[in-house]
């Protein structure tokens, strides 16, 4: 009797030293890896459901017996709450796509402004294109005409730059601008530009000159300083320049008076560099000289307000190549008439994002307000003479390849697997290409353009997730 | 003076075990989820045990036939729970200014005030 006792409370006293092993186990994740699925409709603590509820539509049972839930418009996203820090994170989606020409998911990587990783789940141009295809090592290669074996005699003898278009990857032949001529004369893009930019500029035979004239308008918190990097072809930073905070760190919007950041870097090699200037939003850069013929920005701008600069506020005029952008103020003084190519596009009320699908060609745009953020996939000059595009073609949602002037297609992109009637692609994402949130959380987005306006939709059914660890050398 | 072996009573030691496991586990879970949140309530609700020590611990008081009377224990169980208490609503209730302190002290004198209903 004794020992039947004893041994019923030894289980009652294992049982919790168990479960405390198992989650301690769950915690430090000895073996380097991590897994968890989600599949919709069902909560889970890793992975939170699709969101927001007007782009996405109702989880339903699927007629082969599993559920799924329709994305119905751009962007839909969820969260991902890791447990604990982790190296790096594999992102499986179990989808269906009948109709949309890219679907890809992005990480969310930095917040101020707002940018995502984008990486490809399915690419039907890719897919359905009748091109001679040759898959290798994780990228695709498509020609027009079967000129190439594989893709060992595609790089040891590449096509010109502009017979070739990429998607989601490099393209190592560098752009070069034979008829091009170094310029003496100081040009002014007049145009108010608030916090983080990246441009591009093309250098040969000519200093690297760029001074930037901004105000800290101290309305937020904290410290505003500014940093401008240059990077070469390669990628490496060659120069940069820095300028400090102007004392006032407190948010009593009391402006700074017209600032200056001078950047001058002298015997640079020819080719295309770019600029990343780091600031944050109390930051409005009011004007820009440059003496360079070749100077575009790059994906986003933030038009800012020009309160405390000059008002009426004058707005200003670019040019971009981009094929579809959206926009949104955040102010009552932001709503305004965008002219897209002489069309209207009315930002009717604040924190709506307006879309503009301009279309192939260099188009103009006119933001007589300001104060408008401005995000798209392409190259934006504010004086035209200055607008160029280093970066070969992209393969885009609105693309269409038989019309696309080019012979090749480039592109980081693997085929999805077929798991019955689902299409199964995994994405990988390093922790130091997502934003954390306090708590570690990151916010994954799926990219699905068109599919609102070809009232279609993206089914997805399941998401997998291996989180790994960088465990310690032993 | 004449020995007797204590005997041992199955479902009162079994009751007992399971009210002092539960307990145990409940406090060392739950501290566990509050020094890293989700560390337990990631996979099942910490309460589990406190369910765990409410039904053994029935089970105990009515399985128990005697009992010893150890006031030194429950006074500094008293005390213990009172502190934790007290720190546990100073600390939450930042909003509520000037009666912080009030709540505080009143918080304190909850265990004992248990105990002394227990013992009536």
């Amino acid at each position: 009797m004794t020992f039947f006792v004893r041994l019923i409370q030894l289980v009652i006293i294992v049982i919790p030293i168990i479960l405390f092993g198992w989650l301690a186990t769950q915690w430090f994740v000895p073996s380097g890896v991590f897994f968890s699925s989600h599949i919709v409709g069902q909560a889970s603590p890793f992975i939170t459901e699709l969101q927001p509820s007007s782009r996405v539509g109702e989880v339903r049972m699927s007629d082969g017996g599993n559920w799924e839930q329709p994305i119905v418009d751009d962007p839909a996203f969820f969260f991902m709450h890791p447990h604990r820090e982790f190296a790096s994170v594999d992102v499986e989606v179990w989808f269906k796509n009948d109709t949309l020409g890219v679907v890809e998911l992005g990480g969310l990587s930095s917040v101020e402004p707002e940018r995502y990783t984008l990486k490809p789940l399915h690419n039907k141009i890719i897919e359905d294109s009748t091109w001679s295809r040759i898959d290798q090592d994780g990228m695709v290669l498509l020609q027009r005409n079967n000129r190439y074996e594989s893709l060992e005699s595609f790089y040891s003898n590449p096509p010109a730059r502009n017979d070739v278009a990429v998607y989601r990857t490099d393209y190592d032949v560098p752009y070069r601008l034979d008829s091009y001529t170094a310029s003496s004369v100081t040009k002014t893009m007049d145009v108010s530009l608030r916090g983080h930019h990246e441009l591009k500029t093309y250098i040969k035979d000519e200093a690297l000159l760029f001074d930037f004239q901004y105000m800290d308008m101290n309305r937020d918190e904290g410290e505003d300083s500014i940093s401008v990097l240059v990077f070469n072809e390669e990628g490496l930073p060659v120069a940069e320049a820095r300028a400090s905070d102007d004392g006032n760190i407190s948010m009593d919007a009391r402006p700074s008076g017209l600032e200056k950041l001078s950047l001058r870097v002298d015997g640079l090699p020819e080719g295309v560099y770019k600029l990343v200037i780091n600031a944050p939003r109390d930051i409005f850069f009011r004007k820009v000289h440059t003496p360079q013929s070749k100077a575009v920005f790059l994906n986003t701008v933030f038009i800012g307000d020009e309160v405390a600069y000059r008002e009426p506020p004058d707005g200003t005029r670019f040019w971009t190549n981009t094929e579809r952008m959206v926009m949104q103020t955040r102010h009552a003084e932001g709503v305004q008439d965008v002219s897209v190519d002489g069309e209207t596009l009315s930002i009717a009320e604040p924190y709506q994002w307006y879309e503009s699908v301009p279309g192939d060609g260099l188009s103009e745009v006119r933001v007589p307000a300001g104060d408008l953020e401005i995000v798209m996939e392409g190259k934006i000059a504010f004086i035209k003479s200055q607008y160029f595009n280093p970066d070969p073609i992209n393969i885009t949602a609105y693309t269409d390849l038989e019309t696309l002037d080019v012979d090749y297609v480039l592109g980081e992109y693997v085929s999805p697997r077929k798991e019955g009637d689902w299409l199964v692609s995994i994405v990988s994402f390093g922790a130091d290409e997502l934003y954390a949130e306090d708590d570690g959380t990151w916010k994954i987005s799926f990219s699905t353009p068109l599919v609102a306006q070809f009232d279609t939709e993206v089914l997805v059914h399941k998401i997998n997730t291996w989180f790994y660890r960088n465990l310690p050398k032993l | 003076m004449i020995w007797f072996r204590k005997r041992i009573q199955p479902l009162e030691t079994i009751a007992r075990t399971g009210f002092l496991t539960s307990l145990v586990s409940y406090i060392t879970f739950w501290l566990f989820d509050i020094i890293q949140p989700g560390f337990v309530s990631r996979y099942f609700s910490v309460h589990i045990f406190l369910l765990g020590a409410v039904i053994f611990g029935l089970w105990w008081s009515s399985a128990m036939d005697d009992y010893i009377e150890r006031p030194g224990i429950q006074l500094l169980f008293a005390l213990v729970f009172g502190i934790l208490l007290a720190v546990l609503t100073f600390a939450l209730s930042k909003d509520m200014s000037g009666y912080r302190l009030i709540l505080s002290l009143i918080s304190f004198t909850i265990p004992w005030i248990v105990l002394r209903l227990l013992k009536s």
